[in-house]
């Protein structure tokens, strides 16, 4: 609500304020309109994304200033911009989604024959550098439909089930960090880990493992647990058990 | 096909003769194993290096359950594919007949047809349609006075009823999770596989395919480049 008002958008949008906002920008956008800025700085998408989603589609084509500025409101969920003299900190706690394609053509992986090289192909996934892709919690791959399949009732979860579950999670969270000033697992702090995603022995070991063997980060490894801490609270388990941790793996996206 | 002559023949009391490989091989002595059958695996390699690795948990069952690992090299001898001739011809020896599931122009199972032909054995193949890539090595086998097959009875009445073993407990393969990787290992073998499409291939639970593609990429197998898959070459 605050957010919109400073922007003097909340009259455009009223309705907005009243439920989660959803920015979907154009990935022409500039640094200082995603970020924030301006002679009196203004608060950029990230923050009019405050408490609800930022979707960047084709991240790739985003201008590198505007990619790597992303880097430090992920980490902070709140963005700092020093103008002359003023220094003005606006929040934006957003769930970041983007889009991205497997190649340049977009076909590496799938049935149909993908054109590129493969330096290509590395050149195009290279443009999300390591710390922005250690940022992102989970990647899954969503193909292209064919029209037999669109047309075809594949039985799906819906909505409203899934709905269902995730409000469940939440209030697993919720109740689980009530004494403390964040809500979910994704904010959960690095100091808090340890206290609050348990391992099962197993798992323990596994994710050691993997450590080692994957050669993850400190990053990736944290993201990693709290991942898997989501994924058992969807199955009311009080410990992070092996399957859950070797599903959170799975979603993790190697840095090329 | 495989699972049911390897689930037929045991049943009858045959010992299942293969030679490890993943594919027909594989299913031959899991498919044995689990009719509480004996098997025998002929490797190409020494017995410290079971190839393909992934069958390893296969080797250690068929030992356990009374089978047998054959091998004629040095126990530290690295599989090599230009032994697996020889390897093949060690199957025909050990064997009372040969029965050719599937037949390429130049494959290992045509090999051994080929030696089981020179020691006298029995050479049986079965029906393959005409279209398939093993039409033509079947048809040089029944020209070389291999037997086609309708059924498992057609075999058993040809063969010396001595050698015939009892059955025993049937192991439930503890390693069912590793026939699902060793699944995942086939289809990875044609090519790099986006998740979506192994799933679909696998027809199990996503999240449990996940689990294994990470147990495999952890375990060195395969690796995970943005959502695909593929087989990890190894140095
Ligand atoms: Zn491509």
């Amino acid at each position: 609500m605050q957010i919109y008002s400073i922007c003097g958008k909340l009259q455009y949008e009223p309705s907005l304020s009243l439920q989660r906002p959803f920015r979907s920008p154009h990935h022409s956008i500039t640094a200082t309109a995603m970020l924030g800025g301006g002679r009196n700085p203004l608060p950029g998408e990230i923050s009019l994304a405050h408490q609800g989603v930022l979707f960047l589609d084709e991240l790739p084509e985003l201008k590198l200033a505007v990619l790597e500025g992303l880097r430090e409101p992920l980490e902070e969920r709140k963005i700092t911009i020093n103008r002359n003299l003023i220094s003005v900190s606006y929040p934006c706690n957003f769930i970041l989604v983007a889009s991205m394609n497997p190649c340049p053509c977009g076909y590496y992986g799938t049935k149909q024959q993908c054109k590129c090289t493969q330096e290509q192909i590395r050149r195009y996934s290279r443009k999300i550098s390591g710390p922005i892709i250690d940022r992102i919690d989970i990647t899954v791959p969503i193909e292209y439909i064919g029209y037999d399949k669109l047309i075809s009732s594949q039985k799906s979860e819906t909505s409203e089930k899934i709905q269902k579950r995730v409000e469940k999670v939440r209030r697993i969270q919720k109740e689980r960090y009530k004494d403390l000033k964040f809500q979910t697992n994704a904010e959960l702090e690095t100091k808090y880990i340890e206290q609050y995603c348990t391992l099962a022995r197993k798992s323990q070991k596994i994710l050691e493992n993997a450590y080692q063997k994957l050669q993850l980060t400190t990053r990736a490894y944290m993201k990693i647990l709290k991942v898997a801490r989501t994924i058992a609270d969807m199955d009311e388990s009080q410990y992070i058990q092996e399957q859950h941790i070797l599903e959170a793996i799975s979603y993790r996206r190697k840095e090329e | 096909m495989a699972k049911k002559f390897s689930s037929e023949l045991t049943k009858n009391g045959l010992v299942i003769v293969s030679g490890l490989a993943l594919g027909i091989d594989t299913i031959a002595h899991q498919t044995c194993l689990e009719e509480g059958g004996k098997t025998i695996a002929v490797l190409g390699g020494g017995f410290h290096h079971i190839y393909p690795e992934e069958n390893t948990y296969l080797a250690q069952a068929i030992v356990k359950n009374g089978g047998l690992l054959i091998s004629q090299y040095k126990p530290e001898e690295q599989a090599n594919t230009k032994n697996f001739p020889k390897r093949n011809k060690v199957i025909s020896q050990v064997s009372q007949a040969v029965l050719v599931i599937e037949a390429g122009i130049r494959s290992g199972a045509k090999i051994t047809a080929g030696y089981a032909k020179e020691q006298n054995k029995k050479v049986f193949v079965i029906p393959n349609p005409l279209d398939s890539k093993n039409a033509k090595g079947i048809q040089q086998l029944l020209e070389k006075g291999a037997t086609m097959i309708f059924q498992s009875t057609q075999i058993m009445s040809q063969l010396d009823t001595r050698y015939l073993v009892p059955l025993t407990t049937p192991v439930k393969l503890i390693d069912t999770k590793h026939s699902e990787e060793n699944k995942i290992y086939q289809i990875l073998l044609q090519r790099p596989h986006s998740i979506n499409e192994i799933i679909q291939k696998m027809q199990d639970k996503p999240q449990q395919i996940l689990q294994k593609l990470s147990i495999m990429e952890i375990e060195g197998v395969v690796e995970n480049i943005g959502n695909i898959y593929r087989l990890k070459e190894k140095k």
